[in-house]
């Protein structure tokens, strides 16, 4: 299974991936609510049948009943119910975990890119060329006076989200998270769960800033926002950061090196204790105390360990694959810090 | 009975309860009641007209490098201001 390309950031930087997505719509055809399975199979195969081989990010095609595209479905942060085999979705034009298209989610196409690091002028240059591509191929819905027709009111205008993917290690470590969410929503701007829903500790310092809709204003507004957004909190993060060594020093340091001797040692391992360990030590290669590659093994098994319903697939049935999750945890996460401790 | 769309059938209550519409129809035939909440959400009830989202992409980079470019100037390194030049250059083309 690879992993995403931002993973070399964590460790490193505060904002680890951006990602545009651009959902647009085809004249002339019915959204996903009043479609039949059917022809919403029918739909999403001449959409892909005439997408095929025209920008690099379009082909191979994988349906949703391959194990190729549940991995990248899972690389993507894509929702489970999306490669069930009773929904007349997802299918998969892609390439790498980078960009692609996904037909067929609520809208007709969602177009996104996803680059490591603070890139959303990239990323939406990316998106725009495959809406380029696409869109001289298929009639795109666009209103003079509503811009990018959706199948949600939220999203019409530019039919834009923009997120970027945040390692706050040391907001969470020093408590000063609280109250964060509620700052960000008060400037427009969500701070959400890399996997959906409000932020968490166990997310291993991870969340996921989205501006709020875009009608009514350009892209580049919203996108200028966002990284507005990002600053803040990365300033607020490396307060955080100096507080801890100020007031905290030997406490972090034996927090640091009781977490990466535990990763190499440890049977068993719960989904709340990698993600308190993997913050330490992101927050220790920080500081230059630790090789950052050892944050982004414990980033790799807390990605690939966080996910029952994709890994269930890959796997096998759910009960037996969650009754052993601990284990295998541990068995993933020794080896990968033992390669780079050397140990 | 509530006005249904031509196209799809819809009615506005079926979108109020599942926040989609059905088509690309339903803007037309739900125009009004659309408008109020373009306004309570989004604070507007119409979009400008825009450069694509390619073009607004390579003037957000334009900017940012131009920026590089100011500052390189303003602690007078040249070298670095060339090869930002230079950078700048690709993005124009």
């Amino acid at each position: 299974m690879s992993v995403p390309n931002w993973l070399e950031r964590i460790g490193r930087e505060t904002v680890v991936a951006s990602r545009v997505r651009i959902a647009r719509n085809v004249m002339g055809t019915a959204f996903r609510g009043t479609v039949a399975p059917q022809e919403g199979r029918r739909f999403c195969e001449r959409v892909l049948e005439a997408l095929k081989g025209r920008h690099p990010a379009f082909a191979p095609l994988a349906d949703e009943t391959s194990e190729n595209a549940a991995e990248l479905a899972g690389i993507l942060r894509i929702p489970a119910n999306f490669v069930s085999g009773d929904d007349p979705g997802p299918w998969l034009a892609l390439e790498d975990s980078g960009r692609g298209a996904l037909v067929l989610d609520g809208d007709h196409l969602r177009l996104w890119s996803v680059r490591p690091g603070s890139a959303l002028a990239e990323a939406l240059e990316e998106a725009g060329r495959l809406e380029q591509v696409a869109g001289a191929i298929l009639p795109f819905c666009k209103d003079s006076d509503r811009g990018w027709l959706t199948s949600s009111p939220m999203d019409a205008g530019t039919g834009m989200r923009a997120s970027l993917l945040l390692h706050l290690p040391a907001l969470w470590a020093s408590s000063r998270m609280n109250g964060v969410p509620d700052a960000m929503e008060a400037m427009s701007h969500s701070l959400r769960s890399p996997w959906g829903g409000s932020v968490s500790g166990d997310d291993a310092g991870l969340v996921l800033v989205t501006h709020h809709g875009a009608f009514g204003r350009s892209e580049a507004d919203a996108i200028l926002g966002l990284v507005r957004m990002a600053t803040i909190l990365e300033t607020h993060e490396t307060q955080a950061r100096q507080a801890l060594l100020d007031e905290r020093a030997e406490e972090l340091e034996d927090a640091v090196s009781r977490s990466v001797a535990v990763l190499a040692s440890a049977r068993l391992l719960s989904r709340r204790e990698l993600s308190a360990r993997t913050r330490w030590i992101s927050l220790g290669a920080r500081l230059g105390w630790v090789d950052p590659r050892i944050a982004q093994a414990a980033m790799e098994a807390h990605l690939r360990t966080d996910d029952h319903s994709l890994l269930s697939r890959i796997k096998g049935p759910p009960e037996e694959f969650v009754d052993g999750l601990e284990r295998m945890r541990a068995r993933l996460t020794a080896p990968l810090v033992r390669q780079v401790t050397g140990a | 009975m509530s006005q249904r769309c031509p196209e799809c059938g819809r009615s506005w209550e079926d979108v109020r309860r599942t926040g989609r519409l059905g088509c690309p129809s339903c803007w037309d035939s739900f125009r009004s009641e659309l408008d109020q909440i373009l306004s309570d959400v989004h604070g507007a009830t119409t979009h400008p007209q825009l450069p694509s989202a390619e073009e607004q992409a390579r003037g957000l980079r334009k900017a940012a490098v131009e920026a590089q470019l100011e500052a390189a100037l303003a602690r007078e390194d040249y070298l670095e201001a060339g090869r930002i030049r230079d950078l700048l250059k690709g993005i124009e083309e």
